[in-house]
């Protein structure tokens, strides 16, 4: 029984972050129709940030997880207007284009850092939760999560911006007779897409080990996460987040860590078998 | 005074060319009608002048400029608006956002009187201000699609077949605020396949077919003659006293 509530309590705080990890790689397919091959690049970036930025300065992680979103923010931004915007009509070029992006960032870091793996170790204690002892950083992890989380879709459901912001995804060609230039909003979208990875791969820092090559993991949980909560439905990502964070925790928990990608994989195959939109039945085909 | 005009336009999608050689003016404070059979380039013609279709050549001139190279989201910031065939709200947006969506670039108070407006002309929208878009019928579509394009207080109004798909009852509703509109000081282009509806109220009318102008006459004139509109479609111009 404490072992069923120690998986429980674990999911769910392990969701927020899963919901952190996929929400920027929702927003860029959402809006820009973009496969962002680079999030987990962008993950691992906010990562090692984080890392290095603490091992240096001795400032709180869960502050520099807003440098983060600056610093890989910024990058997305560079590598939008550098590259991408012009390859809207050539989705191959695009998808070739993220995946040598994240070739560079990953080689980058092994000569920079090396293959170690690295984590933020936090020693703030525990706290009994139901009776369980939970480490106080990993009910940070979540807070920082939610707030994120919480603050994203305030932004895309109640301000001006955000509203354009989702109304690219309904119309592109009805915000242009709105006056509305989409090229910015889309830039826009990029931006705070990527930022949300930073941000992730700063939470996951102090949650996680992690290489210059975990990023392909991570990943492939938030593509999990989209497709399972369904595409541009943030809502249904985030009770994906939740599914997700079981599954992966069980198997971990009474099977073996080295099935939890075959766990998700059938369970990714089985729900878009009756649930080809995602959990909700309201995301994008 | 010609608020805009295409000056030999040729547009189209791919391979396709869907009107070639196109001239049309508005004058401030008219209702141009634009009629013409399935697949003579009426659409075209008001998504060229809008911006949604590139030229191929030609030239678009509002007030005297020049805009022919122009997005459409710069042309619309000029007053340029439009309502589209077949309605295209933001279907995940309330009717509200839809409506406040048409003023982006209007402050906050400023959005909120022109919604008003909008509200004064279609009163049935109040109630359903919360409603979101995809679960309208598709007159309250048609308001919310007209109340949007107004709220960027347009001087030019594309409307592109708006008595598509839409009960006889709900379009009359909708053509009820056409001439408030003019009264407004709104240029209207109407894209319409409902002739009789157009020529009622149109100050000058153009006949397309197979991409090209066949026909452009005074309202009046159709509306003296209503036999004149139907040798028109047949190809006989002259009946109707000239033609270009």
């Amino acid at each position: 029984m404490d072992m069923l509530l120690q998986v429980l309590v674990s999911s769910v705080l392990l969701a927020a972050v899963y919901f952190l990890l996929s929400l920027g790689l929702n927003i860029i397919l959402g809006v820009l129709d973009i496969v962002n091959f680079a999030h987990g690049a962008m993950l691992i970036v906010g990562a090692y940030a984080t890392y290095y930025l603490y091992e240096y300065t001795g400032l709180s992680p869960w502050l520099l997880v807003f440098v983060d979103m600056i610093v890989v923010g910024g990058l997305g931004a560079i590598l939008y207007l550098g590259y991408l915007q012009f390859t809207v009509n050539s989705p191959l070029v695009r998808m070739f284009a993220l995946i040598g992006f994240s070739s560079v960032v990953v080689s980058s870091i092994l000569v920079i850092s090396g293959s170690d793996f690295r984590t933020v170790h936090l020693d703030y204690g525990t706290v009994d939760i139901l009776g369980l002892p939970v480490r106080v950083s990993q009910i940070v992890a979540f807070g920082v999560a939610l707030i994120l989380g919480g603050a994203t879709l305030f932004l895309l459901n109640y301000t001006k911006v955000g509203k354009a912001i989702r109304a690219v995804v309904d119309d592109r060609v009805s915000l242009w007779i709105c006056g509305v230039n989409d090229k910015r909003l889309s830039l826009l979208a990029f931006t705070v897409g990527t930022a949300l990875a930073g941000a992730a791969g700063g939470v996951l820092a102090t949650y996680v080990t992690f290489g210059p090559d975990s990023g392909l993991s991570f990943a492939i949980i938030a593509f999990a996460v989209v497709i399972l909560g369904g595409l541009g439905d943030l809502v249904g990502g985030a009770l994906a987040s939740l599914v997700v964070a079981l599954v992966l925790t069980s198997v971990t928990v009474y099977w073996s860590s080295a099935l939890t990608n075959t766990a998700l994989f059938i369970l990714v195959l089985l729900v878009l078998l009756v649930r080809p939109r995602g959990i909700l039945g309201r995301g994008r085909v | 005074m010609t608020l805009l005009s295409s000056l030999n336009i040729s547009a189209g999608y791919g391979d396709l060319l869907a009107i070639e050689d196109m001239s049309v003016d508005l004058e401030e404070g008219s209702l141009l009608g634009v009629v013409g059979p399935n697949g003579a380039g009426k659409s075209t013609l008001l998504r060229a002048l809008m911006g949604i279709v590139a030229l191929r050549s030609g030239r678009v001139i509002w007030r005297g400029s020049d805009i022919g190279g122009l997005p459409a989201d710069a042309r619309a910031r000029l007053g340029i608006a439009m309502v589209q065939e077949g309605r295209r709200l933001f279907p995940s947006l309330s009717v509200e956002d839809n409506l406040l969506l048409g003023a982006y670039h209007a402050s906050r108070a400023e959005r909120r009187e022109r919604q008003e407006e909008v509200l004064a002309l279609f009163p049935a929208l109040r109630d359903i201000l919360g409603r979101t878009a995809s679960v309208l019928s598709g007159g309250e579509q048609q308001m919310v699609a007209v109340g949007r394009a107004l709220m960027s207080r347009p001087s030019c109004l594309l409307i592109d077949e708006p008595s598509l798909g839409l009960a006889p009852i709900i379009v009359d509703e909708i053509y009820k605020t056409l001439p408030k509109l003019l009264g407004a000081g709104v240029s209207i282009i109407l894209v319409e396949q409902e002739v009789g509806r157009v020529l009622s109220i149109a100050d000058l009318l153009v006949v397309l077919h197979e991409g090209r102008k066949v026909y452009e006459g005074a309202g009046t004139e159709f509306r003296e003659r209503p036999d004149a509109l139907a040798e028109v479609y047949l190809g006989n111009v002259s009946a109707v006293g000239g033609g270009n």
